[in-house]
């Protein structure tokens, strides 16, 4: 069955960008959340195999969202994306659960690899 | 990946942060304390660093990335909000504006990448002057292990095999230090790490280039350590070499380490003191929600508008066909086919439809900086913001909008001593509002300033060749007012910067004119002026009644008529040589459009004479026609005026029979 991924991003662009990168790797997108609180709810709700998280949000940033997903699905497998200079973050999404990271400006390559690490 | 295929996206979204980042700006100048703005705007800038890397704008993810910098600073309370950390950040926006228009323009980038970057580090240095530049750190290809006794008592007091994992991360791999981390935290399951090379504590504070040795003390075999590692990404390479005797550890040699000094800036500590704000920008404007909605280039919207415009004409066709034979059951099929041709149309219309704020939110940094500059104390009232024009229209009103604006703070609104003086509030207030009449919408800028004086419009009208004396005698002060409007007058004694810029107001007039619209002012002397534009929701299909005036066919749109009448001659009187009727206790002047639109009008007198009348502002006209047609739905299709004869019609609109109607331009006829 295709793996299914949930994309968390208040941005759009950053969103579709997954989006595509995503549906090149042969993945779906099971639905996509806007900010954290959004993003907690829509797990729950589609259950998906992956999520990719971005941290600056609004209402609800990245890192809590890691924590309420990991409170609800300990086995849940997220990948955080980051930006540069956001370090102290990605130590804490990984330290509450996060599985791994992509630093943006994102690159195809890398975002194909921690797919495919996480879900292959 | 193609990157073209997001450049769309890319431009509408980050206008939309940009929009965002101007907004919250304003209110921190404000409100300095609002940390909700701080992180709104400091997401915004974050958002557009990333978009921009990721699309390879350099220049753009760099300025962002500069602002969100000193952004951080703020949100964090290591600096706070003055003047001049706001107006650095409204350059650097108006740059990052320019950045995505006009790129070839944009010269100070570097010079004011430079500014915030100083600005940043002054504040650092001050905040934390024991942080220490960056050392960089040469790897050693060789395996360089500094072995105390107490690590090689380990060894050799546990099970497994000491092994050397030499680990090479990806070379533009960006937090170096946390997949050595997760590397570490990986092998701690498999055994001991023993020591690493660099040293871990060094690793963690990111001194290390891509490759990083590992000694690790484990049972398991080589290939079993691999894999657990295989799941870290960014790793280019794993070699594992099993060491098989211990003394081969013991021969190493210290590594070498380059320390540099980390030059000590100055702590020149500039003046943070607030300065007196002299505005108060109130904006009430909402933001589109980005959730729910999807992005279409208007030009494919402005193609499915065409089809759907053909469709209607093409049923229109289809129907006269069905009329002219009598064929019933014909009719009766179209009927519910005009139904759903009618609801396509309007929904292909609501989609063009956009929010009036795309316009309106401009205008709060626009005020404050006009006021700025001038040292006058504005209030802006921003209101409807939601109101709803067709795209094409808010594309053009911008410009027009702009220059009232300035006109209005500029000539409209006096001095804050002045106003004192005059026994008014020091603020001056400028209201902007947008709502809707009919089928048109309204946009009012209002303002309390000292207004419009009827006898300096008369001096200049006059020294200009505007009007005539005897042609002012008639006229009423409203009149004489909207000669602002007219060509080749200009009220401003010099033309400054603010609401000169070289465009007068008949240019803005005729641009509204362009749009189908209007526009008109009200001023009372000392209490302000209103400019009320009036412009229609859409423009390209319109509902009018279809008229025949010697043998062609003209449509008066739908929106000007009051009434259509058939009038007896016998009613029609004389008045000052023009012929009038009398209609509900007001007198309607008749145009005869066979002479307004250069027919030669026929001998033989009419027993009833059809009218059409026309409501033109305050005013009512009756339009003479042969005879009355009918309501029709017609698409307007612009005619190129090259023979610069054709301001009596706004436009050509295709018939079903596949005639050519035209549309008359009430406004012209009736005036002119």
């Amino acid at each position: 069955m295709v793996k299914t991924i949930l994309v968390v991003d208040d941005a759009q662009f950053m969103r579709t960008m997954l989006k595509k990168l995503i549906e090149e790797n042969g993945y779906e997108v099971a639905d996509e959340a806007v900010n954290g609180q959004e993003a907690v709810e829509k797990y729950k709700e589609v259950d998906p195999d992956l999520v990719t998280m971005d941290i600056t949000m609004p209402k609800m940033d990245g890192i809590e969202a890691i924590r309420e997903i990991m409170d609800y699905d300990p086995n849940a497998d997220i990948i955080v994306c980051s930006a540069m200079g956001q370090k102290p973050m990605v130590v804490e999404s990984l330290e509450v659960g996060a599985k791994d990271f992509i630093v943006k400006p994102i690159k195809p390559e890398k975002v194909k690899d921690s797919l495919n690490n996480i879900l292959g | 990946m193609d990157m073209n295929d997001f450049q769309e996206l890319y431009a509408s979204e980050s206008r939309e942060h940009l929009d965002i980042l101007n907004d919250a700006l304003l209110t921190l100048e404000n409100d300095p304390e609002n940390m909700e703005m701080i992180n709104e705007s400091f997401r915004a800038a974050h958002t557009l660093k990333g978009m921009a890397g990721t699309m390879g704008f350099e220049r753009v993810s760099r300025l962002a990335h500069a602002m969100e910098n000193i952004l951080d600073l703020l949100r964090n309370g290591e600096i706070e909000v003055n003047t001049e950390v706001i107006n650095l950040l409204f350059r650097s926006i108006d740059t990052l504006e320019l950045l995505s228009s006009n790129p070839d323009e944009v010269e100070d980038l570097d010079e004011l990448i430079t500014e915030l970057k100083s600005f940043l580090e002054i504040r650092k240095i001050k905040a934390d002057n024991e942080e220490q530049e960056f050392v960089s750190f040469s790897s050693q290809e060789d395996v360089d292990f500094d072995l105390s006794d107490d690590e090689l008592k380990i060894i050799s007091d546990n099970p497994g095999n000491p092994m050397i994992i030499r680990i090479e991360l990806e070379d533009d791999c960006v937090f170096k230090s946390l997949r050595a981390d997760m590397v570490f935290e990986s092998l701690e399951e498999y055994g001991e790490l023993i020591k690493a090379n660099p040293a871990i504590d060094k690793i963690r504070k990111e001194e290390l280039d891509e490759i990083f040795q590992i000694l690790f003390l484990t049972i398991e075999t080589e290939e079993i350590i691999a894999q657990s590692l295989n799941n870290i990404s960014e790793i280019e390479e794993i070699e594992i070499t099993v060491v098989d005797e211990i003394e081969q550890l013991e021969d190493i040699s210290q590594p070498e380490e380059k320390e540099e000094d980390v030059a000590g800036l100055e702590d020149n500590k500039s003046d943070q003191t607030n300065s007196k704000k002299n505005t108060n920008v109130k904006s009430l404007s909402k933001r589109l929600k980005a959730n729910n909605t999807i992005r279409v280039d208007v030009e494919r919207l402005d193609s499915l508008m065409n089809l759907v415009a053909e469709l209607v004409i093409k049923r229109t066709q289809v129907e006269s066909v069905g009329e002219s034979y009598n064929l019933d059951e014909l009719n009766k099929k179209l009927k519910p086919l005009s139904k759903v041709t009618t609801e396509l149309q309007n929904s292909v219309m609501e989609m063009r439809m956009v929010p009036i704020s795309l316009v309106f939110n401009r205008f709060p940094r626009l005020v404050r900086d006009l006021a700025q500059d001038l040292d006058k104390d504005i209030n802006l009232v921003i209101e409807g913001e939601e109101t709803e024009l067709d795209r094409t229209i808010i594309d053009e009103i911008g410009d027009p909008l702009v220059h009232m604006v300035r006109n209005a703070i500029g000539h409209g609104i006096e001095d804050p001593d002045e106003r004192e003086r005059l026994g008014k509030d020091r603020e001056g207030l400028i209201k902007l509002s947008a709502f809707h009449e009919g089928n048109n919408v309204v946009i009012q800028i209002q303002d309390d300033g000292q207004g419009i004086e009827p006898e300096l419009i008369k001096k200049k009208a006059i020294e200009k060749g505007v009007v005539t004396l005897s042609e002012l005698e008639s006229m009423s002060d409203e009149e004489i007012i909207n000669l602002i409007f007219a060509a080749g007058f200009s009220t401003n004694e010099e033309v400054n910067d603010v609401s000169g810029r070289g465009v007068g107001m008949d240019v803005v007039k005729n641009k509204i004119e362009s749009l189908s619209g209007s526009v008109d002012i009200e001023s009372k002397v000392g209490k302000g002026s209103t400019f009320t534009m009036k412009l229609p929701l859409t423009l390209s299909i319109i509902q009018g009644f279809l008229i025949k005036v010697a043998d062609q066919k003209y449509v008066i749109p739908l929106e000007s008529i009051q009434e259509i009448v058939d009038v007896n001659p016998d009613d029609v009187q004389t008045i000052r040589q023009e012929e009038v009727i009398h209609r509900r206790g007001s007198v309607i002047p008749l145009i005869s459009l066979y002479d307004k639109l250069n027919k030669e009008e026929p001998d033989q007198a009419k027993q009833e004479i059809s009218t059409v009348i026309v409501g033109v502002g305050n005013d009512y006209y009756g339009l003479m026609a042969d005879s009355i047609i009918g309501q029709q739905e017609v698409v307007i299709k612009r005619i190129n005026d090259l023979s610069g004869n054709l301001e009596k019609i706004a436009g050509g609109a295709i018939l079903g029979d596949g005639s050519i109607a035209l549309i008359i331009n009430v406004e012209e006829i009736t005036t002119s």
